[in-house]
């Protein structure tokens, strides 16, 4: 139980950096940014489409409170995928008791498995976001914008997956990890 | 107390229901486009009208008057029932000849017109009328009384001299100032028996010739006056003298207003005029607001085509004339994010920069325009309200008169050539030349006008 507390306790220093960053974007998007803040200029010139928009008679004032509304809802369903996923795996590493010839490579197929479908649930929800219908933001991105989004997100929350679960993988499971057995004793 | 709480309900039960109706317009504020002054034609009481009739007097006339054996001499018939057709639109009929100039005809004479004599001139070529034909004249005459109705009797057969620089501008000078007062020219052409012989042929050496072996040719009544008159003739000459499917005419209408009406006036759009996409939508509901602005209220999904909106050509183009060639669209569309009606305020309403978003068709029956054909629904932002306003304008005038009597045409420099081919049925020459006279006359005379206005409030969904 304890070796379990302290796996948590390592997978949440891991996703803690990462975490704070899209807690701060959540926070920022919740309480709304000012029109002249560097993220609604950077919102305005990468992530809509001002072309359409303007077409519309519509300026980024007048669709912002959609498109943060997108954002944080976006962000808030991938932190907390991420974050269960990780701590997730950290909990289950340790009820991996495999033990046959080659185990090193069979706690790496377990981890490739989970790791695969954290990445395509990170898709699902990033695509389910940015191409469907489902939000009415949606329409407002430009095509780049979406693009920038789907990369951003998916390097973000794969790093900080990534980074939980090195550092909260069971010690006995860590070669199951890439590069998990890199890592200096003391972790 | 009583009476003035019940005062008090009436007053806030009409104010509260007066604000509904005002909310449930659901419209953005926007002008409606004026409306183009139709010239319309006076119903000026028959009787108080003179008619002028005018023959042409010259000499390739007479072979209309002689028959030829085994065909149908329609001049003749045609002629003298043109008389009492005359008659009866107007109180008096004053007849005239003209050639050279215009001389009147003295009533006891009038029966001559179908007679060979009618056109033989025993004097001097210089003293006779029937060297020449002055058209412009009875123009002339046209444009000095424009209240009468002239009909005027020819064969239209002029040379190109005769239609250039100042002899062409004595033809169309009259004509602009008789377009411009609202009347219009009517052309009627029959194809008759003819027996004689046709002068001033040109050849290609500069010269004129003249041919006896034509058995056939058209010849033309030419109205002018008001539209209602010019149809009633050609509607009298039709049911009585062109009931033979052998025989051949042909009609053509110039004028300067060839729009019958705008649709609005009368309230004449419906739902039927829109496709059915529309009026089988979730909360369709047609409507006029603003005494007589159709609007089409309903939901419609993102991924819907363009909507289509038709009108039949004979509710809006003068049956015959010239009709209209060239048609144009002023739009626009407006959204809001809100779009339950009663919580739109003015500021909701926002003017979309788009201006081409519809576009305009015409086939031989009807004109369709098609709505969010150029900037498709599923390009514009779901989720909102629209409102679009739409202005259909005629704006520029067809040339269909032209091409109804191209088959009756020869041109100047291939007048020789068609007479040296011997031909039964003689052409006339540069009959189409004159009718795009005729035409660019009232071109220029035509005003773009406003057809149609219409208005669609929809939700767009996703």
């Amino acid at each position: 139980m304890v070796n379990i507390l302290r796996s948590l306790l390592l997978s949440l220093v891991g996703l803690a950096p990462f975490a704070a960053v899209s807690i701060f974007f959540i926070i920022s998007m919740i309480v709304g940014v000012g029109p002249d803040s560097n993220l609604a200029t950077y919102f305005g010139d990468y992530i809509i489409n001002s072309e359409s928009l303007a077409d519309a008679g519509d300026s980024f004032e007048d669709v912002s409170n959609y498109l943060f509304r997108f954002m944080y809802e976006l962000n808030i369903a991938l932190l907390s995928l991420t974050v269960v996923i990780t701590l997730g795996w950290s909990v289950g590493s340790h009820y991996l008791n495999i033990d046959a010839p080659g185990k090193a490579k069979i706690y790496f197929i377990h981890w490739v498995i989970v790791s695969g479908v954290f990445i395509a649930l990170l898709f699902g929800i990033v695509f389910y976001f940015t191409q469907s219908t489902a939000y009415l933001a949606q329409q407002f991105l430009s095509g780049s914008g979406k693009t920038l989004i789907i990369i951003a997100s998916l390097v973000l929350y794969t790093i900080m997956y990534y980074v939980g679960v090195l550092l909260g993988t069971a010690r006995f499971a860590r070669s199951s990890v890439l590069l998990a057995n890199k890592l200096p004793g003391g972790f | 107390m009583k009476s003035s709480i019940l005062n008090f309900l009436i007053i806030l039960m009409i104010s509260t229901f007066s604000i509904v109706e005002a909310k449930d317009n659901c419209a953005p504020e926007f002008n409606l486009a004026k409306p183009t002054s139709i010239i319309k034609q006076e119903n000026k009481d028959s009787t108080d009208k003179s008619v002028f009739i005018y023959f042409d007097q010259s000499l390739s006339m007479q072979g209309y008057t002689k028959n030829q054996p085994g065909i149908k001499n329609l001049y003749v018939n045609v002629i003298d029932d043109l008389q009492q057709i005359a008659e009866n639109v107007g109180s008096k009929t004053y007849y005239h000849s003209f050639g050279k100039s215009i001389v009147p005809i003295k009533e006891n004479k009038i029966s001559q017109v179908i007679k060979p004599s009618f056109y033989e001139c025993t004097g001097s070529a210089a003293d006779c009328n029937n060297q020449e034909s002055k058209i412009h004249l009875p123009f002339k005459m046209a444009k000095a009384n424009p209240d009468g109705t002239y009909i005027i009797v020819t064969d239209l057969f002029l040379s190109s001299k005769q239609l250039v620089g100042g002899t062409l501008s004595q033809l169309t000078k009259p004509l602009k100032s008789v377009l411009k007062k609202g009347k219009s020219v009517g052309i009627i052409g029959v194809m008759s028996s003819f027996n004689g012989t046709i002068y001033d042929i040109p050849t290609n050496e500069g010269g004129t010739v003249s041919y006896t072996e034509a058995q056939k040719r058209p010849f033309y009544i030419i109205v002018i006056g008001d539209q209602k008159e010019i149809n009633r003739i050609k509607k009298n000459l039709e049911e009585q003298h062109f009931n033979d499917p052998e025989d051949k005419y042909k009609y053509s209408l110039i004028t300067s207003s060839p729009i019958i009406q705008n649709l609005n006036d009368k309230k004449l759009i419906t739902e039927n005029n829109i496709s059915s996409k529309v009026t089988k939508a979730d909360n369709f509901k047609f409507d006029y607001i603003e005494e007589n602005l159709p609007v089409y209220k309903f939901d419609i999904r993102n991924k819907s085509k363009s909507i289509k909106f038709k009108i039949k050509n004979s509710d809006i183009i003068v049956k015959g004339s010239n009709g209209v060639s060239n048609f144009k669209i002023e739009n626009t569309l407006w959204s809001s994010k809100e779009n339950r009606c009663n919580k739109i305020n003015d500021e909701d309403w926002k003017k979309d920069k788009r201006i081409n978003i519809s576009k305009i068709d015409q086939n031989e029956q009807e004109l369709t325009l098609s709505m969010f054909s150029e900037v498709p629904l599923k390009k514009i932002f779901w989720g909102r309200k629209y409102f679009y306003i739409v202005d259909i304008y005629a704006e520029k005038p067809g040339n269909a008169s032209e091409e109804t009597f191209e088959e009756w045409s020869v041109r100047d420099a291939e007048a020789e050539e068609f007479k040296d081919g011997n031909p039964v049925e003689f052409k006339t020459l540069n009959l189409t030349k004159i009718i795009k006279i005729l035409n660019s006359v009232a071109n220029d005379e035509f005003q773009p006008t406003l057809i149609a206005s219409l208005a669609l409030n929809f939700n767009l969904l996703k």
